[in-house]
């Protein structure tokens, strides 16, 4: 199969919405996370462009999250996203506001714009069962375009390539920057007493970047994901537990939903509401590698 | 709810969309990876890159009759509870903030005490020795 012939077999793939729609559900929450206290209205000594740009994104991910003209509002909310970057991060200097995990939830918000997000679990989705009842018709299929899922995988993927490539380093691998990174946060310019803290850097550093790697490319094996879901949920928990990464970890638990085989999710979310067996969320040979 | 079969047109165009997109998301952190200079170093998913380079790891000690060394605290030294200290005093900025911490120990210890201070700095390329005890800090 030719690239082009691959590339046209990406963008007419079609499966369940329901992925999708749990990425605008879960990355509407962060959106709240990460903003609804810099943007809170009892700030008295914000200007005006802040309470404005505060209330856009918060109404535009409040519409996002319940499925209101889900494509429009998510779209809505990642432009009042980018508007917060560009003119109080970079315009500003509000360098807070310039951190990646602003700037992954931006693009990740960006790209749900391009994914039927609003064909699952969502008012849209109601308004259209309501509409088939009311003309006699079955409920239309939950089914939609899936390359701008496939993008949302791809952006995270790089996320965790480019990372190790930052850190495939000798300040990094020597397990020095990890040193630094534990005692800025821990003991401060004192040299930590516990045994073996310099090897066990080196180890964490180690493995941290052979991780990244790793999940780079094994998120796309569909058959792998019961066992690496585990591991990042591990790894990112971790990371939110010990560091100061704001709402990064949270962005990239949500992000995980872009590499659930379409299909199987569907069929899963079924057999919890009581509709098929149990066993249905285990990928078959049918369900694609993300 | 589901799309009505993809025209062709349609799909040249999410094709194309396709391509460009997943182009910038894979190769686009090139530029603040490798070629950016000034801020835009930071562009790219450099999660770790900026974090904890604004202090030193710093050891205070004086010298001993038989030329080895006695560990000073600088906390107790300045007579601060550990968990009370000053933020400045907790994470050490710089080698001048040192000497100016090793300076003032001098004074709180009095006579004739000699205050040396080993101080390393955390730097985006890794630990790098600012100072390892050749002069004292009482002067």
């Amino acid at each position: 199969m030719s690239l082009t012939d691959r590339l046209y077999a990406v963008v007419s793939e079609e499966g369940s919405t329901r992925p999708a729609a749990l990425l605008r559900i879960g990355l509407a929450l962060v959106v709240w996370s990460r903003f609804a206290f810099d943007f809170a209205a009892f700030h008295r000594d914000h200007p005006w462009t802040w309470s404005a740009l505060g209330a856009s994104v918060l109404v535009a991910s409040t519409l996002m999250l319940v499925g209101w003209r889900s494509r429009l509002t998510t779209l809505w909310t990642g432009l009042s996203i980018a508007a917060i970057v560009l003119y109080l991060g970079v315009g500003q200097r509000q360098y807070a506001l310039l951190h990646h995990h602003v700037s992954l939830l931006m693009i990740a918000v960006l790209l749900l714009a391009l994914t039927p997000c609003g064909g699952s679990l969502s008012l849209d989705r109601w308004r259209a069962v309501q509409r088939a009842r009311a003309a006699g018709r079955p409920p239309p299929p939950e089914r939609g375009p899936q390359w701008g899922v496939r993008l949302i995988a791809l952006q995270m993927s790089a996320v965790y390539l480019w990372g190790a490539i930052d850190k495939t380093t000798v300040a990094w691998l020597s397990g020095d920057r990890l040193q630094a990174i534990l005692m800025a946060q821990y003991t401060g310019s004192d040299w930590p007493t516990l045994p073996g803290f310099a090897a066990l850097c080196t180890a964490g550093a180690v493995a941290t970047v052979v991780l990244e790697y790793f999940l780079a490319v094994a998120l796309w094996r569909a058959r792998w994901l019961p066992w690496l879901i585990p591991t990042v949920v591990v790894f990112h928990g971790v990371l939110y537990f010990f560091l100061p990464v704001a709402t990064f970890s949270a962005t990239m638990y949500a992000l995980l939903a872009a590499f659930l085989p379409a299909d199987a999710t569907h069929r899963g979310i079924d057999a919890l509401l009581g509709h098929g067996p149990l066993d249905a969320a285990a990928p078959t040979p049918q369900d694609a590698d993300a | 709810m589901s799309t009505p079969t993809p025209t062709p047109a349609r799909l040249r165009v999410r094709a194309v969309a396709f391509a460009v997109l997943a182009t910038v998301i894979l190769v686009g952190p090139v530029y603040g990876h490798f070629l950016a200079t000034g801020s835009h170093r930071y562009l790219g998913w450099k999660m770790f890159s900026r974090k904890a380079t604004d202090f030193c790891a710093v050891d205070y000690w004086t010298p001993t009759a038989d030329g080895g060394r006695q560990p000073l605290d600088r906390f107790e030294s300045l007579g601060y509870p550990r968990d009370r200290a000053p933020a400045d005093l907790w994470k050490v900025r710089d080698l001048r903030a040192a000497k100016v911490i090793g300076a003032k120990m001098c004074r709180r210890l009095g006579g004739d005490v000699d205050v040396r201070a080993d101080v390393r700095c955390a730097t985006a390329d890794g630990w790098v020795d600012a100072a390892a005890g050749e002069a004292t800090l009482c002067r």
